[in-house]
């Protein structure tokens, strides 16, 4: 009948540390043994009343923390703050420079551009999970360190009115993730035009036309790049920038509906081998639209932001 | 009048009666007592708290040397009796006067809308 207030107690004290044990020990039996003797008193039956008072108890690893006062808790209020933003700076920056390094490296190694971009995701996928980890586990630990409690050890300053971000910042339009994640896209793009082949295994271009039709798109992809820079240190849309936009949108749309309809760009021999070929004049139709639709919404966009931003 | 919901006036219920547990606990140990002796007495007076609440504050008001502890081995069992120190006293007294403080405090805004429903 006792075993299960052995195995109370067992579970508590295991938690406790040994020089209080066997006071808890013992105060938490005689707790225990009142409690169920009144319950038996008013009639209840042994057993049930002692499993009513072991469950009024708790869990006991709950119990035990509050004996030995541990937070029921990984990261409370005094840190949750400083682990977000921090775990939003490393977020943001660790990870793509990995990941850009990466492919720089095992493209510059002679990997095909293919199986350095997988590598490079894969090690920024790495990077952003190692980043998760080792922060929320610095913070862990400062959370039940004594010294970092007490004010000796201070590792992060107290928040004050300076730190207000301004109301410049605040009506940005754009996130610097945003950019970065924007701009490391571009990045990417143009690597793979870059990397010869890259694009041979389904794009068939007569030779003189290809190199031009890769500068046209180098070039358009690489004034966005800028824009997106520019935009980003200005902050909003302005109706110069979403004019540039709109010139950028129409050269990417002019681009793409002359390489999906002109014949030129698909290879139909590889979509021939994938048995696929039936397909690829509606899904043509289909891009095409879907490109021009694209490219149609994100001028009106800046428009209207850069009309929003204006009447702030 | 619209719905309240019980579970938010439980929250609310608790968090006020939180802050008044460990002065309860000073102003009730003045007569020596034991861990469940307490639990009964307390639930007596209407504010009955968790077991599992009052075993771990008792040892922290101990540590915090605002209450003074003894084994008592006549009793049928062995038994922890806590007993407030001096200390102990000092801080029951800031604390019943804080706690008055506020309730003056609460009395006021109180009165201002018995009379302003009566106008």
């Amino acid at each position: 009948m006792t075993e299960l207030i052995d195995r109370y107690v067992a579970a508590v004290l295991r938690a406790i540390p040994d020089d209080r044990r066997s006071d808890v020990e013992d105060e938490l039996r005689a707790g225990i043994a009142d409690a169920i003797e009144s319950l038996v008193e008013a009639g209840e039956g042994a057993e049930s009343a002692e499993r009513a008072v072991l469950t009024d108890l708790g869990d006991p690893a709950g119990l035990a923390a509050d004996y030995s006062d541990r937070p029921l808790w990984l990261i409370g209020p005094t840190y949750y703050l400083a682990w977000l933003q921090t775990m939003k700076r490393l977020a943001m920056l660790i990870p793509p420079i990995v990941g850009v390094v990466t492919v720089a490296i095992d493209f510059a190694l002679g990997a095909g551009l293919v199986a350095a971009l997988w590598n490079g995701l894969g090690a920024a996928f790495i990077a952003a999970l190692n980043v998760a980890f080792w922060v929320t586990l610095g913070f862990v630990i400062a959370e039940r360190s004594e010294a970092v409690a007490s004010e000796k050890v201070a590792p992060f300053t107290a928040w004050t009115v300076d730190r207000l971000p301004t109301t410049k910042t605040l009506d940005r339009q754009f996130s610097l993730a945003e950019t970065i994640g924007t701009v490391v896209f571009q990045l990417v793009i143009i690597l793979v035009l870059v990397a010869e082949g890259g694009l041979r295994a389904f794009l068939s271009f007569d030779p003189v036309v290809e190199s031009r039709a890769i500068a046209v798109i180098l070039g358009l992809v690489g004034v966005s790049t800028v824009l997106q820079i520019v935009k980003y240190r200005v902050g909003r849309w302005t109706l110069g920038l979403a004019a540039v936009n709109a010139a950028l949108n129409l050269g990417f749309a002019i681009w793409w509906v002359w390489a999906l309809n002109s014949g030129g760009l698909l290879n139909l021999d590889f979509f021939d081998e994938l048995d696929i070929a039936d397909w690829v004049s509606p899904a043509t139709r289909i891009t095409t639209l879907v490109i021009v639709a694209i490219c149609t919404w994100d001028t009106i966009e800046a428009f209207i932001k850069a009309r929003k931003a204006r009447d702030l | 009048m619209h719905m309240l919901d019980p579970a938010l006036i439980a929250t609310l219920r608790q968090e006020i009666r939180r802050g008044s547990v460990v002065i309860l606990c000073l102003l009730a140990l003045r007569e020596p007592g034991y861990g469940y002796a307490l639990l009964r007495t307390l639930e007596a007076a209407g504010v009955a708290t968790d077991a599992n609440t009052l075993y771990p504050l008792l040892r922290r008001l101990e540590r915090q040397g605002l209450v003074a502890s003894e084994w008592v081995t006549d009793d049928p069992r062995p038994r922890k009796y806590y007993r407030t120190s001096e200390a102990g006293e000092e801080v029951a007294a800031l604390l019943l006067e804080e706690w008055a403080a506020i309730a003056r405090s609460i009395n006021i805004f109180d009165e201002e809308r018995h009379s302003d429903r009566a106008d």
